[in-house]
């Protein structure tokens, strides 16, 4: 097939079926070779002839489908891996043909089997396992020899042992020519193991797959108003911040922007989590990917690709498939200081049954191998890192991003929390002052329209007004409009030393108004402070900000403790005196000088608003800005401990019974990795019970 | 005795036999996607499943 090749998020179909429907629209169409979706990764492979067909035009077809597709790059670190399916098939051949060959052996054995065909027949079985335990326990071989070649152990050190020593020790018995082989002990322990690997790959696949397709939907295309009035078509990351852009119903916002046109229904379930579409009135700032599902509207562009939110989340996805990647990584941290127990464990196994108990050799032998393989300790290692790669991708979904696993786990377990006021527990509100004319309120709504400022943002219910071309920022100072109207600070507006307050609107017959910029609670503060009264938790807020300010807030949201004139240091001074008592701390800020307090907390917490600065020492990014994801995350939090310590228990009840009866004699060495691979899936599996709140 | 010299590499054919089908069914990417396999054998047309085996 010469031709391009393309892989497609497919980010809102619903199911199979429209996986199906589209993949027979693009098949029946001219010039594409080949179509096949995946309805489980929710992606679409397309490849079709260069020159007949583009990457837009495919994506036209399935949206005239009433569909999304996003060309995506598949990361390239994607860990491959052995393909474990082809060798567990293998070994299930192996183990049933063995055991064939085994049963016969035994019944033949009690009734009469001459010498010559039990032996015909232990060869047979040995031939059949030899291939096997190569081919199929390469997995565990591989694993362990190259950890053997660091001068270190994992988890499959002791299998591989097990698997090596099992079909070395039979191969001798056949030659010597007793009854006493094990060709499908080592097979059976090879297949249950495999069978184990295959369920928690599988798992593994299932969290994974949203963060991504998260990632490859940065890219699109872009319609750009030039100033002369012409369009121009090109690719997202092209654009500058400050052009002006077309969107059409149905378009992915190519950057983070501001509405410059009428209201505009966004779909921001990307970002957030939240399906509920939010109406943008003219000035509201717009988040890149989200959809625009009214239109045509325009936009002017704030930010573009990394710098836009959903590039820092795509940035901070990595970071969450990072850790899912140190899964294996982690449980084999856990397994080195284990496994000299392990080997020790057998050691034991089989010098006690030999030496003491006076058993015979292969007896011994055969216990020691189930002891190896019984304690291996995978169920523990898994515990944690099962729990913590689950919700950090659930919570991902939901438009909370954790940055570590640990952050995760400690976030429940805290007692105290201190947030920040101006810009996180509260945001700016404007008064349009009463006395003013209609005529200069329209006015102030143009000129406050036009600008990022803060304050400028912080008049709710704007009013839809045309762009205009006459309306002008001076970066620092204030907005100017047509007939010398002016909004911006005292000496922008010449108000002169007459009046108090730091925002000022002069209209055209030159009359200056002061705004007052109040404060009001971000939204969700309410809930989130009943939610951590109702766990216990103690608030309080450290505020830069003035005394009046502070009390006023205070007054207004009930929250009990609250300190004002807040230097960096005195809150990172509030932080360690609270760690000394013995609390767990969490920190909710967003400034550059909450970053220390930030550090020093055990656990911090950002909105997606903030400076980078405060996202970047954030353990946790919350995407909207809104309080009850802070409790969302809490709840989550505290779930995900309780699954970790059933973990734990679990794997610790397991180890104390399996052990010893491995070391009684009770466990043959298949049974024994039976039971083993269960343990681990248990755990995986009780990982997977983790739900979020919405 | 006799029985067993044809009658084991005839079960082991057998068995070869299905080992080769399931290699088959996962080399031709036949259990890649389970969600979408259900859809698919409810379309009329069978347009594409000739693709499918490649």
């Amino acid at each position: 097939m010469s031709g391009v090749s393309e892989t497609f998020a497919l980010t809102d179909v619903r199911c199979g079926g429209c996986v199906v429907k589209i993949e027979r629209a693009l098949q029946s169409t001219e010039g594409i070779d080949y179509a096949r979706g995946n309805a489980t990764q929710k992606r679409l492979y397309v490849t079709w002839s260069d020159g007949q067909q583009t990457a837009v035009s495919v994506q036209h077809i399935i949206r005239q489908l009433g569909y999304t597709a996003q060309p995506m790059t598949l990361s390239e670190a994607e860990p491959k891996g052995l393909s474990l399916m082809p060798r567990l098939c293998v070994a299930g051949f192996g183990m049933m043909n063995i055991m064939a060959v085994s049963v016969s052996v035994w019944f033949g054995v009690a009734t009469d089997m001459g010498e010559g065909t039990m032996q015909f027949l232990h060869w047979i079985a040995a031939v059949l396992a030899f291939p096997v335990m190569l081919y199929s326990g390469w997995v565990f071989h591989d694993a362990a020899l190259r950890a053997l070649w660091r001068g270190r152990m994992t988890m499959d050190t002791p299998i591989s042992i097990a698997i090596i020593v099992t079909y070395a020790a039979s191969v001798v018995e056949t030659v010597r020519g007793t009854e006493h082989v094990y060709f499908d002990a080592v097979i059976g322990l090879i297949f249950f193991l495999l069978v184990g690997r295959v369920l928690e790959q599988y798992m593994h696949r299932r969290t994974g797959d949203a963060a991504e397709n998260l990632r490859g939907i940065l890219n699109v295309s872009a319609t750009r108003l030039d100033p002369d009035g012409q369009r121009e078509t090109l690719q997202a990351d092209e654009l500058r911040t400050g052009d002006r852009v077309l969107v059409m119903a149905g378009d992915r916002l190519p950057a983070d922007g501001v509405l410059l046109t009428s209201d505009l229904d966004v779909d921001e379930s990307i970002l957030t989590g939240e399906t509920r579409p939010r109406i943008a009135k003219c000035g509201a700032s717009l988040i890149a990917g989200s959809f625009a599902l009214t239109g045509p509207v325009e936009m002017r562009v704030t930010h573009v690709g990394a710098a836009s939110q959903l590039g820092q989340m795509a940035r901070l996805a990595d970071l969450v498939a990072a850790h899912k990647g140190g899964l294996q990584a982690a449980s084999d941290k856990f397994a080195a200081n284990y496994i000299p127990l392990v080997l020790g464990g057998g050691a034991i196994g089989f010098a006690g049954w030999y030496f003491v108990l006076g058993a015979g050799f292969a007896q011994s032998l055969l216990i020691a191998i189930s002891v190896l393989i019984v304690t291996c300790p995978c169920a523990a290692g898994l515990a944690t890192p099962a729990v913590t790669a689950r919700a950090m991708n659930l919570a991902l979904a939901k438009g909370i991003i954790f940055k570590s696993g640990a952050a995760l786990e400690k976030l429940g377990s805290c007692t105290r929390i201190f947030l920040d006021k101006t810009g996180t527990a509260s945001v700016p509100k404007a008064r349009v002052p009463a006395g003013l004319m209609p005529g200069s309120r329209s006015i102030l709504f143009q000129l406050a329209a036009h600008s990022q400022h803060p304050f400028c943002r912080a008049f709710d219910d704007l009013p839809v007004t045309p762009g205009d071309n006459t309306i002008k920022e001076i970066p620092g100072k204030g907005v100017m409009g047509p007939g010398g109207a002016r909004l911006g600070s005292a000496a922008f507006v010449d108000a002169g030393c007459m009046y108090d307050g730091s925002l000022f609107f002069r209209d055209e017959t030159g009359q200056v108004t002061p705004i007052e910029i109040g404060e009001t609670a971000r939204s969700g503060l309410n809930g989130f402070l009943e939610d951590m009264s109702a766990s216990d938790r103690s608030v309080a807020i450290l505020s830069g900000d003035q005394k009046k300010a502070v009390s006023k807030f205070v007054e207004m949201t009930g929250i009990e403790t609250a300190h004002a004139w807040q230097s960096p240091e005195d809150k990172l001074n509030h932080i360690i005196a609270a760690q000394r008592v013995g609390e767990t701390v969490v920190m909710v800020g967003d400034g550059i000088n909450d970053a220390i307090s930030l550090g020093a907390a055990d656990v911090s917490v950002s909105f997606s608003g903030a400076t980078q600065a405060a996202q970047n020492v954030a353990d946790i990014v919350i995407a909207h800005s809104d309080f009850s994801r802070l409790s969302g995350a809490f709840r989550l939090s505290e779930d995900a401990n309780t699954l970790i310590r059933q973990n734990l228990l679990f794997s610790l009840i397991y180890n104390l019974l399996a052990v010893p009866l491995a070391l009684a004699g009770f466990l043959s060495p298949a049974l024994a990795a039976l039971l083993m691979a269960s343990s681990s899936i248990a755990v995986m599996a009780n990982g997977m019970r983790l739900r979020i709140a919405t | 005795m006799n029985a067993l010299l044809f009658l084991i590499p005839i079960s082991l054919l057998m068995g070869v036999t299905a080992l080769a089908a399931c290699i088959w069914s996962l080399r031709s990417k036949q259990n890649e996607d389970p969600e979408g396999a259900k859809y698919r054998i409810l379309g009329e047309d069978s347009i594409g499943t000739d693709r499918d085996n490649i």
